[in-house]
């Protein structure tokens, strides 16, 4: 079954159509991520979801009910903006309780819930004070605290933890994944973070250009990406991208000065391609399909190490777990499986 | 309106009727502001004189909006130039044959400080002024308190006549060191009077004892 | 030597600072302390025409206040006074308010009609007073040619001239007056409310309503205490209004103390009596501009 269903939703901003057509099912209970790079629409989706934005045309259905026409308050959805959004002139207290005293519960239900919250998100200490007497990560679970105390339908998610530093951010992570699990609710999570998404989602939903580019299970995205843009979006660091050439066989393609590469799948005999190779499939034992580059680059973290290396006018970037020694200019062999590489249309971007 | 230009107005018709302004609650006093009071309350005169000003009122002349006005030969320049209709100049009405004639003086009383460290000038600067009398009439409109200064070929003949008259009759406001307080008495009854918070007798008795404690 | 040693001490040391708090401090004396406590003094003193233009005068204790307490016209004028500020701000306020939200709906060519709204502003008081005056002039006056053209009234109202209407006259003008500035501050302030808030509250279940009671009203508190304190300051020196339409009249039936203070000290030179009504002007301003401060700091807790 499922808690949100969109269909054939499009948006405009005056001439500017920031939502193409977009179709979307939301199973109950799912974390759902809508990732995508900066502007391409995943807030307007989110608040045409929630009822903050009109929508031009198509239809959302919140548990199998239309609600184009309802508003927000009408549709039983909790929100967690990007900024926050506490009202300033309450305590946390008073912040949390807020939809619950404008439903006028009863005060010993406002106060069991509110408490609970409190305790989950460990705000216990700080219920008398105010917004601005708060870090950063406290005012950022107060606005989770806003949400759960509302036992609603759906969370939605607005990047709630891009105005936090790095650990506090991959800690909130966790804690909003168990948070999911132990409440049960339908989640949209928006990001432009795609480890994030990774690491979240059960499942992904690419856009770019207002447009949906794929839908998936964060390791199907990963594995099989439909296109170079997911492709490309998904995984760090990011694929690299090498034109081709299939061969008069269709099992290899030739890249670089004439280097080849056997291919997963047959294709068309002499037709141009982009070769996909992740970063992390680079070999550096030369096992597999075998390619020789030359160093540009090395960084080493320890655990990583990076390389940029050359194979004539074309760049690779390689990841390999672990510490390997070379220097610029000495020649690198690498290997990858065939399985590995990726076949995308220079032209549409479609997978092959 | 509750300035010295109401005491101004009061005055000639208090003063016709026996009044003063030392002596404002006399009977032809009380008589002359009833009549007043009358005016407006019949709508002869209409109420805005309560809070309109002399030059106010002066327009609404001009414009045609009410039909006679007591206002001074200083309005005459603007009238001769402005209003569009037949008009005259006529004597301030008195109460019945043989009354006195009143009118107040609109003219300015000039002091020289006793601290002055040039008394002579002053007086000098004085006497320059005066001797320019013949000229106000045809330049200002204004008729001199000397009676000798008679302009040359006064302009608007038969005003000037009129006015000429009345000027024997005359008289100033005062002078008193005390005077804006005393006109304030006077305004403050003739306010009080025609919009009835209290009637003529007590404004004005009101008025006198004010009056009294100021002049002693 | 010592000029550029000068010269460089106000450029780079801590002398331009200096200069100006110099500066201010001398404007605030000269223009602002003295006049201020000169007026006390005189409250104190005995002073007519002839002892203003020196400083030692008779120590008159409080008898400039208890005389001004028993004159007839205290009553009424503090009264009026009470009416004149109460009134001229709960309208302004409302108003300038209902006006300040309405063109925060962005609504094609808003800003242009928000700006004509300031025309009004900059009119000095003094035009506005000869404008209202003839709006509301008695015998031709365009208030009552349009409210007996719409039938409402008959005869003639003496809007200015008639004792019952004077004061709320002055008073309508003087909402007029004020509206502009009350809603440029108000606007000001909502527009210092975060777009987001309401649609937290929006989400959180809030209908117009209650997200006007529970989110504009309460972050709007400080603003609107300051825009209230600023309010009686400036209601209480409103003179030109006075001075143009009414002069206080008719007998004092639309006289304030603003006013007064004035009629005493240049009309009938009762220069004491006009210094200690300002002097008590200046108490309870003085008591207002504390509240006003006190609510600008809380606003900064925000
Ligand atoms: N209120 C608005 N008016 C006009 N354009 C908007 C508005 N909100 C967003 N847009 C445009 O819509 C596109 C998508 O914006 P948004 O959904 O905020 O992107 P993001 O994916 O970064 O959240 C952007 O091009 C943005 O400029
Ligand atoms: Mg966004």
């Amino acid at each position: 079954m499922n808690q949100i269903e969109i269909e054939h939703l499009n948006k405009n901003y005056g001439s500017l159509q920031a939502l193409h057509d977009i179709s979307l099912d939301i199973p109950v209970g799912a974390f759902v991520a809508l990732v995508g790079p900066s502007g391409c629409g995943k807030s307007t989706l989110l608040r045409t979801i929630a009822g903050l934005e009109t929508i031009t045309s198509g239809t959302i259905r919140v548990a199998g009910e239309v609600v184009n026409d309802k508003a927000p308050r009408e549709r039983d959805l909790a929100m967690v903006f990007q900024s926050y959004a506490l009202y300033p002139h309450m305590t946390v207290e008073q912040n949390m309780s807020y939809s619950l005293r404008l439903r006028r519960r009863p005060k010993a239900e406002i106060d069991e819930r509110v408490g609970e919250a409190a305790r989950i998100l460990g705000l216990e200490k700080l219920l008398k004070r105010r917004p601005k007497q708060l870090s950063g990560g406290q005012r950022q679970r107060v606005a989770m605290g806003r949400a759960i105390v509302r036992k609603p339908k759906v969370f939605l998610f607005d990047e709630p933890l891009s105005n936090l530093d790095a650990a506090l951010r991959v800690q909130m992570r966790s804690e909003i994944r168990k948070l999911h699990k132990n409440l049960g609710a339908t989640s949209v999570y928006v990001t432009h973070d795609q480890i994030e998404a990774m690491t979240m989602a059960d499942l992904i939903v690419v856009l770019h250009d207002g447009r949906i580019e794929q839908i998936g299970r964060p390791l199907d995205l990963y594995r099989r990406p439909a296109n170079r843009f997911v492709a490309g979006f998904i995984g760090s660091p990011a694929m690299n991208f090498v034109p081709a050439e299939v061969t008069a066989d269709g099992r290899t393609i030739a890249i670089g000065t004439g280097t080849l590469l056997k291919i997963p799948r047959a294709q068309e005999p002499g037709r141009k391609v982009l070769a996909g190779l992740r970063p992390e499939h680079l070999r550096l034992d030369g096992s597999g399909e075998r390619l020789t580059a030359t160093v540009d680059i090395i960084e080493g973290t320890g655990s990583m190490t990076f390389i940029e290396a050359r194979i004539g006018s074309d760049l690779l970037n390689v990841a390999y777990a672990g510490t390997y020694e070379t220097e610029a200019g000495a020649p690198l062999t690498l290997g990858i499986a065939s399985d590995d590489i990726y076949l995308f249309d220079p032209e549409t971007g479609r997978a092959l | 309106m509750a300035t010295e230009e109401s005491t101004f107005q009061f005055l000639p018709w208090a003063q016709s009727a026996g009044g003063d302004f030392n002596a404002i609650n006399t009977d032809g006093s009380v008589r002359a502001l009833q009549f007043w009071q009358k005016l407006v309350d019949d709508k002869v005169a209409t109420p805005e004189v309560l809070v309109l000003n002399q030059p106010d009122l002066g327009s609404q002349f001009v414009a045609g909006n009410i039909g006679m006005i007591v206002t001074g030969c200083w309005e005459l320049p603007r009238f001769a130039k402005e209003v569009k209709f037949d008009w005259r100049v006529a004597l301030m009405p008195i109460e019945k044959a043989g009354a006195p004639r009143a009118s107040a003086l609109g003219e300015l009383a000039y002091a020289v400080p006793r601290t002055s460290a040039h008394p002579d000038e002053a007086f000098k600067f004085l006497e320059y002024i005066y001797a320019q009398s013949s000229r106000d009439w045809n330049e200002y409109g204004w008729l001199p308190l000397d009676q000798t200064a008679t302009p040359k070929d006064p302009k608007w003949p038969e005003a000037y006549a009129v006015f000429a008259e009345q000027m024997k009759y005359a008289r100033g406001r005062g002078p008193s060191p005390v005077w804006p307080k005393v006109s304030k008495a006077i305004q403050t009854a003739i306010q009080d009077t025609l919009t009835h918070k209290t009637d003529a007798k007590t404004a004005l008795d009101t008025a006198q004892s004010t009056i009294d404690g100021l002049i002693k | 030597m010592l000029q550029s040693g000068l010269v460089k001490y106000l450029r780079d040391g801590k002398g331009f600072e200096g200069t100006l708090i110099v500066a201010a401090v001398l404007y605030l004396l000269v223009f602002a302390a003295f006049p201020l406590i000169y007026t006390v003094v005189m409250s104190f003193q005995e002073v007519d025409m002839f002892t203003l233009g020196t400083l030692v005068r008779p120590f008159a204790g409080l008898t400039n206040y208890t005389d001004l307490f028993h004159r007839p016209e205290f009553a009424p004028i503090v009264w009026n006074t009470m009416i004149f500020v109460t009134l001229s701000i709960a309208f302004q306020l409302t108003i300038g308010f209902a006006l300040a939200l309405f063109f925060l709906q962005d609504f094609p060519g808003s800003t242009y009609v928000r700006g004509l709204f300031l025309a009004g502003w900059i009119l000095p008081a003094l035009v506005v007073g000869a404008v209202w005056r003839w709006i509301f002039a008695g015998d031709f006056g365009v208030l009552n040619y349009a409210l007996q053209s719409l039938g409402l009234i008959d005869g003639q109202i003496y809007w200015l001239s008639d004792p019952a209407y004077a004061l709320y006259s002055v008073i309508i003008a003087n909402i007029w007056l004020g509206i502009p500035f009350n809603m440029i501050l108000l606007s000001v302030g909502l527009a210092g409310i975060p777009g987001d808030v309401y649609e937290a509250a929006e989400m959180d279940g809030a209908n117009v309503i209650q997200r006007f009671l529970t989110i504009t009203l309460p972050m709007m508190g400080p603003t609107l205490g300051a825009v209230v304190a600023l309010g009686v300051i400036f209601t209480l020196q409103q003179f030109d209004l006075v001075a143009a339409l009414t002069q206080g009249g008719p007998a004092n039936a639309s006289n304030v103390a603003q006013y007064w203070s004035w009629q005493m000290s240049f009309q009938t030179y009762e220069i004491s009596g006009g210094a200690t009504v300002a002097t008590m002007m200046i108490a309870l301003v003085i008591v207002v501009a504390v509240i006003y401060v006190r609510s600008v700091q809380r606003e900064q807790s925000f």
